[in-house]
């Protein structure tokens, strides 16, 4: 067994069953066998050599890590990082929201590293998700600093934005043309995302985000609609009070699902494979904490319609006490978790049948 | 329908305690001492 894991954060296997992992802030690191199908699961000790630099402050530093859909071919990593920036006028630290791309090897290296997008300088923003989804498109989750920034589509922050995969702006993204605007944005009004996922079937492109204290909920994200953030929340400040006096606007877009009190939501996906065929079709989403009481984390298993509707929820792994990061189905078809908390791990789900 | 049987096995550890449960609020479990095994709800 493997040891040595710092705040994990996302998983991303690789089609060897070996997987890449983000420590957030800190770095990458690469487990062989991360499946432990071979019986041969090692953390390697240093961090990936080519990865993201070191963040400073509480959210500076890497968050995400994926592989793209033609990694077999391509062999590209994609990756997200909060930036260190300069000074604002007021001496506080900035950062700037950035994805970059790099090429992994073999031998566990990451090589020629490019920076595809980068948002502006800001001071508060949070953690970041990516998704590629089955419209060929690439799209990224963007935390909310502490403004209103989320309301407006002159800067990157609290939106989902959706770019190719070399990360130009898409012609068809909703500002692509407004004058002023960041052609990058494709939806508004968001807190902290910290899930992002697409519908293996349909496409459909679902992101799960932080209320302040309860209305945490999973968005399915649609060109240009605005999903209320800070003007509108189901959630309430650390104090008690409602966020606001409705929940919703007259022009925002409601969530699939809700959660009240907070569960924490980090980790967001479809579980496709048929390794555990009762779940196959269901959305899996990582809890940190219930109700804001410590070590009440777990997997949260929703069953939903075609039209993605909820028709029950389930919670799972809630004895673990766990704090729950990232959820992933791995190549053999079965679902992993990663935590943080006291002692981090990675954790294979698979049927006792079996 | 019935209720499924699941398996939780850790992979990778953290290798020691990197809170104190003075810290966490709460005693952690020791997640490398598994596999811990769960009885859902029925699916």
């Amino acid at each position: 067994m493997a040891s040595g894991f710092r705040r994990p954060f996302s998983l991303a296997f690789l089609p060897s069953g070996d997987a890449l992992i983000s420590e957030r802030g800190v770095g990458l690191r690469l487990v062989r066998d991360a499946t432990g199908i071979r019986g041969e699961t090692m953390l390697v000790d240093a961090p990936v050599d080519g990865g993201p630099p070191r963040g400073a402050g509480r959210n500076g530093g890497v968050h995400e890590v994926v592989v793209h859909p033609d990694f077999e071919s391509n062999g590209q990593v994609y990756y997200t990082y909060n930036a260190n920036g300069e000074a604002n006028a007021d001496g506080q630290a900035t950062s700037m929201v950035t994805l970059a791309r790099a090429l992994y090897l073999d031998d566990g290296r990451l090589i020629a590293p490019e920076i595809l997008f980068q948002g502006e300088a800001v001071t508060g923003q949070s953690g970041s998700r990516l998704s590629f989804a089955p419209d060929g498109y690439l799209y990224m989750t963007t935390g909310a600093p502490f403004g209103d920034e989320a309301q407006s589509n002159t800067n990157v922050y609290g939106k989902v934005l959706r770019l190719t995969e070399d990360g130009e702006i898409p012609n068809d993204n909703p500002f692509a043309s407004v004058p002023g605007a960041r052609g990058e944005v494709f939806t508004l009004g968001h807190r902290d995302q910290l899930g992002l996922t697409s519908h293996p079937v349909s496409g459909a492109v679902l992101a799960v985000e932080h209320g302040p204290n309860g209305g945490d909920e999973v968005n399915r994200i649609l060109p240009g609609r605005n999903y209320g953030w800070p003007q509108f929340s189901f959630g309430r400040s650390y104090e008690g009070p409602r966020h606001s006096e409705r929940p919703l606007g007259p022009d925002t877009e409601q969530p699939l699902i809700l959660w009240l009190p907070s569960i924490g939501p980090t980790g967001l996906t479809f579980y496709s494979g048929d390794r555990i065929p009762q779940w196959t079709g269901n959305l899996f989403v990582g809890s940190a904490r219930r109700g804001e009481i410590p070590g009440t984390g777990g997997l949260e298993r929703i069953v939903l319609n075609d039209n993605l509707e909820e028709l029950r929820r389930e919670s799972l792994l809630g004895p673990l006490r766990a704090r729950i990061r990232d959820v992933r189905e791995g190549p053999d078809g079965l679902l992993y978790v990663i935590t943080d908390d006291a002692d981090p791990v990675l954790l294979r789900i698979s049927p006792l049948e079996n | 329908m019935r209720k499924l049987l699941i398996l939780a096995t850790a992979l990778v550890t953290s290798g020691e305690l990197q809170a104190q449960p003075s810290e966490l609020g709460f005693s952690p479990a020791d997640l490398s001492a598994g596999p811990f095994e769960f009885e859902t709800a029925e699916q």
